[in-house]
């Protein structure tokens, strides 16, 4: 799975819990967005196994400098990836997923560290390959446009 | 896949970080109110007034 693609499916399903936690939903069952969350949740489950190595790849790939400070973050992404990944899957083995309780999932610092970390990273990535005046990059969120107009 | 230069995806981001920048704000302000509170406007327990009377008295005493 691409990098963009797992970024995606965070913020997708981040989105997607702000949304359900607004219902006043009792349970997941007997209702659509209900019957939706355990599938979001899951999608993000398997996004965020491997997430840091996905990045990892990527920065090594793009042989991005210094590699210690890039190493460094990745470390920490992947404890945030690990400590969101406990948090999700300890909801996801709930007989009952209420609003109430992805509400309390959405307030989880871990989450949003998480979310805070793939946004700076992926900032990061896009300055470095503006930096080096790349038409495209290969990886993360939000794509460069060239100068031109071409999109990515 | 999905492209994440679409304005949806970056309007997402914004509205996520408005999310949790936003939480971050009142908690702020929970931690500033409680301490103006504490600090500030200190609540009176009860038997306090009683209490520094009765020191007062005490020292005069």
């Amino acid at each position: 799975m691409e990098i963009e693609e797992r970024c995606n499916t965070i913020e997708e399903g981040y989105e997607f819990m702000l949304a359900y936690a607004a219902q006043g939903l009792p349970s997941d069952e007997g209702s659509r967005s209900g019957g939706e969350v355990r599938e979001f949740l899951n999608r993000m489950v398997n996004t965020l196994n491997g997430l840091a190595e996905s990045y990892e790849t990527a920065v090594w790939n793009e042989g991005l400098e210094p590699p210690e400070k890039y190493q460094a973050f990745l470390d920490v992404l992947d404890r945030d990836a690990r400590d969101s990944l406990a948090a999700i899957e300890l909801v996801l083995v709930q007989p009952a997923i209420s609003s109430q309780l992805v509400d309390n999932l959405n307030a989880s610092i871990h989450l949003r560290a998480l979310l805070t970390d793939l946004f700076l990273v992926d900032e990061l990535l896009k300055t470095q390959s503006q930096a080096a005046d790349l038409v495209a990059i290969p990886f993360g969120c939000e794509r460069l446009t060239h100068s031109g107009g071409r999109t990515a | 896949m999905t492209n994440g230069d679409t304005p949806k995806a970056v309007s997402r981001r914004t509205f996520i970080k408005g999310v949790i920048a936003g939480s971050a704000a009142v908690a702020s302000a929970n931690y500033l109110f409680r301490a103006s509170t504490f600090l500030g406007q200190q609540p009176q327990q009860p038997g306090s007034s009683t209490r520094v009377h009765h020191q007062k008295l005490q020292a005069k005493g």
